[in-house]
This record gives structure tokens, C-alpha cells and sequence, in this order.
């Protein structure tokens, strides 16, 4: 206590009241002194005294009382009872009352200082130690106060508010139990690593320490995985907190799932809208081709009939027939592909003998392909499928198409097939020019060749392995491709070995896929 | 001797075409099935007009175009463009590069000849 300590003498005797006033002076003690219980009480309610020393008899008063009044006002003060043996028993009921210590007259003038000296060091230290549980208290209820204060506001925000301690959530939000479909208890001591996507968890775990480091600024997005299994996106700020004395992190998140599948069907619109004007402009090259050819050589022989040679018209002849052809095919594929995406393609299923159809297409192909290129591995006995003949036939003819178009005049273009309980697998392979291991899925996507640049001068739009691959979906088949650039290609596709009634019954045979 | 032309076109049967025609009317005509093969043909035989495909398999026809424009030997042989795309814009990008025609298919025997023969005779003129 840095404050001088003040003494209150209350003594009838004047000598009593002169002798310690001149003693405590001098000790460096700021002292007050009067004669009756009445001019006590009046100084302890004007301010506070330390110290005092209470005289049992009074001229106006008993010092008991006096005592009981003075801490009733001021339960702090020490009051040490002085005492002539013949009252020795009121000084013992003194200190029942509330009294530190007696002292017995006449005074030993040490003896009172040691007495006050003890009585004020203890009053020092129950005041200070009052103090600190005030102080705690007052803490303690602040903090109390600032966390209902947070868990109030994180229950009425609209994000997900988490804390997080030694890798455990100590704390979720209602928010962040229903964006990851866990209650409280299921959620609290767990890893929060356990609810983010696998293929995000370490960009997770990068931002979370840039952000604490504060190397990140801006919030960062990840997926989360629910209860349910599902899918979604948050977009979260952390922030380094104390929480009960300790470092924590303090998360906040929001629930970005909706945006970003908006975001993902813009972006596919975007390219959607891309394809169509590709699409579009190819489609009128490639209508705009063969019909140069039908324009250019019909006006020829109409202008200069009587200059050729009969040989010659037969050969521009042929020309126009094979780019009326191509046309043909064009707009076939077109017609097939806009279908597809109506979801029209209606397919006329019977029973069908598949040795069969891969013979007329094998024979109709080694028509036009140079002689002995066309081999075919496949024997009859094929079992019977249920298809649409002529959609399968369009699609081996398209497989064997490519096969030639692609691939030397000398190397050969195999066919095979092979068939288990449920499925016959038919495969056309070439040694032609093969195709990249970054494009081989992408081959059935529709305009793929379109986007390429169109090497090795081939023609056409690119449609017709995505027209393959809509047949062969339509029919409950699969197509799929395997090559290596340099040395070849192979085109596999399947068709379920199923038959009508099954199929109904399983409620999946649906003709318009 | 009779004037050279060159054809510079992927299709086979449209370059066979123009190639037969601009023959039945008396021009040398050679061909060429990419732009590298025309580039090399260009700088070796003097021809006095190019017909030139925009989309080619090796480059593009705009790419050949404007490196020709920009070759002092070349820059003076007139280009007749000849694409299957009629956009409009395409003609006058064409045009502004240096092209001094833009021909679209499908085209008659007697436009290519036409076009071709109005070309050069401008060009005689100058």
C-alpha cells in the first residue's frame, strides 16, 4: 500500500491519546485522535482508517458498540481493543465481534507498535487477496460474457463459425453441423481434415497455414464431403484466436455450393456456345465441299460436253457421285446427332444374326478398300442379339471406315469378335497413324476432329464416333478405344446379350436413349 | 507460251476441277496440296496467278497469304482466294491482306474461268 497507513486513537484519557499520536507520528503513520465513541463513528464514516485503537470504556459509549458501528461501515478496518484487566472479559467479546487484538494497559509501547504492525500486514494481504478473487471473479464473468456473447452471434450467423484446437473442432455452429449434415457431439473432437475432400485436403491444409501466416489475404475454397456422402463447396476465412489461454484457430465459412455449380454451367454453356459456332462453321466447310465438287464438275460438263473425252466425263461423273455420297453422309450423321440430343433415336430391335451383318459390312468395305486389306477373324455362330440392324451396321461401317482412312493403303484392318453369357464384344483394329494417349477419350466426343487441326488432309466432321457412341449407348453397349501413336488403333464395342422379355422386366430397355 | 497458274488446295477433286477447267482454257496450270509445297513451288517457277485454298492442312491459308504479301519477289503475284467459307468478313480481312479476289465454293466452270481471266487482264493493263 503505497498510501500512508492511518491510525484512529479513541481514548478517553488525553494522555493515552497524546503518548501514541506522538508515537505513531513519528513511525511515519498518519494519525487521528479523539475522546468519545460518537467522534469515531463520525471520522470512520467521513474516511477510511487502517488502524484502530479502541479504548473498551468510552465517556459516551461502550467500545463494543462503537466496534459493531465502525465495522459496520468499515468491514476493512482493524480495530485492536486497549484494555485494563478489570475488563478483560468485554475485550474478549470484542474480539467475537470482530476485533483484530487486544492490548492490556498500561501500554509497552513495542508491544503496540509490533501489534499494529501485524494487524495492518494482514489486513494488507486479505485486502490484496480480496482483490484478486474480485478481479478473478470480475474475469471470469467477462469471459462468460464474451462467450455467450460469441456462441450467441455464431448461432444467429449465417455462416459457419468453428474453432478449432491441437487439430480438434472445440466449437461448430448450428451452420456448420447442417452444411455437414454432423450434430454437435458428433462433430466436436474430431479432425476437421475428415470432412474436406480428399483431393483437396492438402490445398486445404496449405491455405489454412498461408492464411494464419497471414500470407493469404483473400478466402479460400475447398470441398466438403457430408454426412450424406454429398458433395459441396465452402469459401472459408481462419484467423489465429486465444481460447481458455491456448492458441486456437477461428473458422468461418459459407456455403458456396450453388454458386459454383452456376459458375460450372456457365463455363459449359460458354463452351456449348464455343462447339456451336465450331460446329456451324465447320458444318458449312463441310456441306460447302462436296458441293463445290457436284457444282464445279456438273458445270464443266455442261460447258465443255463436246471437248471431253468420254473417259474423262465418266471419271467427273463418278466425282459427283461420291461427293453426293459424302453429302449424304453428312446429313445423315446430323440428323442422327440431333436426334441423339432430342433423345428421338428410335431403334427397331430383332433378333439379329451379328456373324452376319459383320459379314456384309467386311465384304461391302474390300469393295472399295485395296485388295486383301480388309481381314476378318470373326466365325459364324455368333449368338443372336436383339438390335437395330441397320444402326449397327452404321457403326461398323463407320469403325471400318476409319480404320482404312487412317492407316497405310498396305497395312490391314482387322475385324473380330468375341462373346461371353451376357455380352458379344466386336473390335476393329488398324496399324494406321494411332491416336494420342491425352485424346483417347475424347475421340467419341463429338467435334473433336473438328477442333484438331485437319491433318493428313481427312475429311469429315468429326461426328461420326460420337454417332458410334450414341448407337451403341442407345442399344445398353459400350465403345471404347485403345492405340498407340506409330502403331495402331483398336475400336471396341459391345452389345448386351439380353433378351426383350428380361429386358422390359428390368424397366430399363428404353428404346430413346 | 501460255500463262501459269497455281493452285494451292487440299481436296483433291476441287483441285482437279480447277485444274481441268483453267487447262480448257489454255493455261499451264501446277498444284499443290499444302501451303509448303505451293511456297516452294511459288519461289521456284514464275506464275502469274495463285489460287489458294484458306483452309489448309499444314497452315493457314491467311498465314501463307500474308507471308507471300510480305515476300519482295512474291508480294506482286495476284492471289484469288478460294474457301467454302462465305462469311463476309472473311472476304474483306482477305481483301485487306492483298488478296485481289475471294472466290466461294460451290462455283461454276464459268466463274473460276471468268474470275481468273478478269484478274489477269487487269494486271496485263497495269
Amino acid at each position: 500500500m503505497d498510501e500512508k497507513t492511518s491510525i484512529l486513537i479513541i481514548d478517553g484519557d488525553s494522555n493515552t491519546r497524546d503518548n501514541l499520536t506522538r508515537v505513531f507520528r513519528r513511525k511515519g503513520y498518519e494519525v487521528e485522535a479523539v475522546g468519545t465513541g460518537r467522534e469515531a463513528i463520525e471520522q470512520v464514516v467521513r474516511r477510511f482508517y487502517n488502524v484502530a485503537l479502541l479504548n473498551v470504556e468510552l465517556p459516551d459509549m461502550q467500545g463494543i458498540d462503537v466496534l459493531m458501528s465502525m465495522k459496520q461501515v468499515c468491514p476493512d478496518m482493524v480495530v485492536i481493543m486497549m484494555t485494563a484487566y478489570a475488563s478483560l472479559e468485554s475485550a474478549v467479546s470484542a474480539l467475537i465481534q470482530g476485533a483484530s487484538a487486544y492490548l492490556i494497559k498500561p501500554l509497552n509501547i513495542d508491544e503496540v507498535l509490533l501489534t499494529v504492525g501485524e494487524a495492518i500486514e494482514k489486513q494488507r494481504l486479505v485486502m490484496e487477496n480480496r482483490r484478486l478473487y474480485q478481479q478473478a471473479r470480475r474475469e471470469l464473468a467477462e469471459r462468460r460474457n464474451a462467450e455467450e456473447r460469441f456462441e450467441d452471434l455464431s448461432h444467429r450467423s449465417p455462416m459457419g463459425v468453428y474453432i478449432v484446437q491441437d487439430g480438434r473442432y472445440l466449437y461448430a455452429n448450428p451452420q456448420l453441423q447442417s452444411l455437414l449434415g454432423y450434430s454437435e457431439e458428433e462433430l466436436l473432437g474430431t479432425d476437421p481434415l475428415r470432412y474436406v475432400h480428399l483431393d483437396d485436403r492438402e490445398t486445404f491444409r496449405e491455405n489454412v497455414a498461408r492464411m494464419l501466416s497471414a500470407e493469404l489475404a483473400q478466402p479460400y475454397e475447398y470441398r466438403i464431403v457430408n454426412k450424406a456422402g454429398e458433395v459441396g463447396w465452402v469459401m472459408e476465412t481462419v484467423t489465429t484466436i486465444q481460447y481458455q489461454g491456448r492458441p486456437a484457430t477461428l473458422g468461418n465459412n459459407i456455403d458456396i455450393t450453388e454458386h459454383k455449380q452456376l459458375e460450372t454451367k456457365m463455363v459449359e454453356y460458354e463452351e456449348l456456345d464455343k462447339l456451336k459456332t465450331n460446329l456451324l462453321s465447320t458444318v458449312s466447310h463441310e456441306l460447302r465441299t462436296p458441293l463445290a465438287v457436284i457444282k464445279g464438275y456438273s458445270t464443266m460438263l455442261l460447258d465443255y460436253d463436246r471437248r471431253l473425252p468420254e473417259s474423262e466425263k465418266q471419271q467427273h461423273l463418278k466425282s459427283i457421285d461420291r461427293a453426293t455420297d459424302r453429302l449424304t453422309e453428312l446429313v445423315d450423321h446430323l440428323l442422327d446427332m440431333s436426334r441423339m440430343d432430342a433423345g428421338l433415336m428410335k431403334l427397331e430391335k430383332l433378333p439379329t444374326n451379328i456373324s452376319r451383318i459383320i459379314e456384309e459390312a467386311v465384304s461391302d468395305a474390300r469393295l472399295t478398300a485395296p485388295a486383301g486389306k480388309v481381314i476378318s477373324h470373326v466365325r459364324n455362330g455368333l449368338p443372336v442379339a436383339t438390335v437395330d440392324s441397320r444402326r449397327i451396321r452404321q457403326v461398323l461401317d463407320n469403325l471400318i471406315d476409319n480404320a482404312i482412312k487412317y492407316s497405310d493403303k498396305e497395312s490391314n484392318v482387322v475385324i473380330d469378335a468375341e462373346y461371353t453369357d451376357t455380352e458379344i464384344c466386336i473390335s476393329v483394329s488398324d496399324e494406321g497413324i494411332g491416336i494420342p494417349s491425352e485424346d483417347i477419350e475424347k475421340v467419341f466426343d463429338r467435334m473433336y476432329r473438328a477442333e484438331q487441326r485437319l491433318t493428313q488432309g481427312s475429311k469429315g466432321l468429326g461426328l461420326g464416333l460420337s454417332v458410334c457412341r450414341g448407337m451403341v449407348e442407345a442399344h445398353g453397349g459400350r465403345i471404347w478405344a485403345e492405340s498407340q501413336v506409330g502403331v495402331g488403333s483398336t475400336f471396341y464395342f459391345t452389345l448386351p446379350l439380353v433378351n426383350d422379355g428380361e429386358e422390359e422386366s428390368r424397366g430399363d430397355g428404353n428404346p430413346h436413349n | 507460251m501460255a500463262t501459269e497458274i497455281l493452285i494451292i488446295e487440299d481436296e483433291e477433286d476441287i483441285r482437279d476441277f480447277a485444274a481441268r477447267v483453267l487447262e480448257l482454257e489454255g493455261y499451264r496450270v501446277l498444284q499443290a496440296v499444302n501451303g509448303s509445297e505451293g511456297l516452294r513451288m511459288l519461289r521456284q517457277y514464275p506464275v502469274s496467278l495463285v489460287l489458294l485454298d484458306l483452309r489448309l492442312p499444314d497452315c493457314d491459308g491467311w498465314a501463307l497469304l500474308t507471308e507471300l504479301k510480305g515476300d519482295p519477289h512474291l508480294s506482286r503475284v495476284p492471289v484469288v482466294m478460294f474457301t467454302a467459307s462465305a462469311a463476309e468478313s472473311r472476304r474483306s480481312q482477305a481483301l485487306a491482306i492483298g488478296a485481289i479476289d475471294y472466290l466461294v465454293k460451290p462455283l461454276s466452270a464459268a466463274r473460276l474461268k471468268e474470275t481468273v481471266h478478269n484478274v489477269l487482264t487487269r494486271e496485263r493493263k497495269l
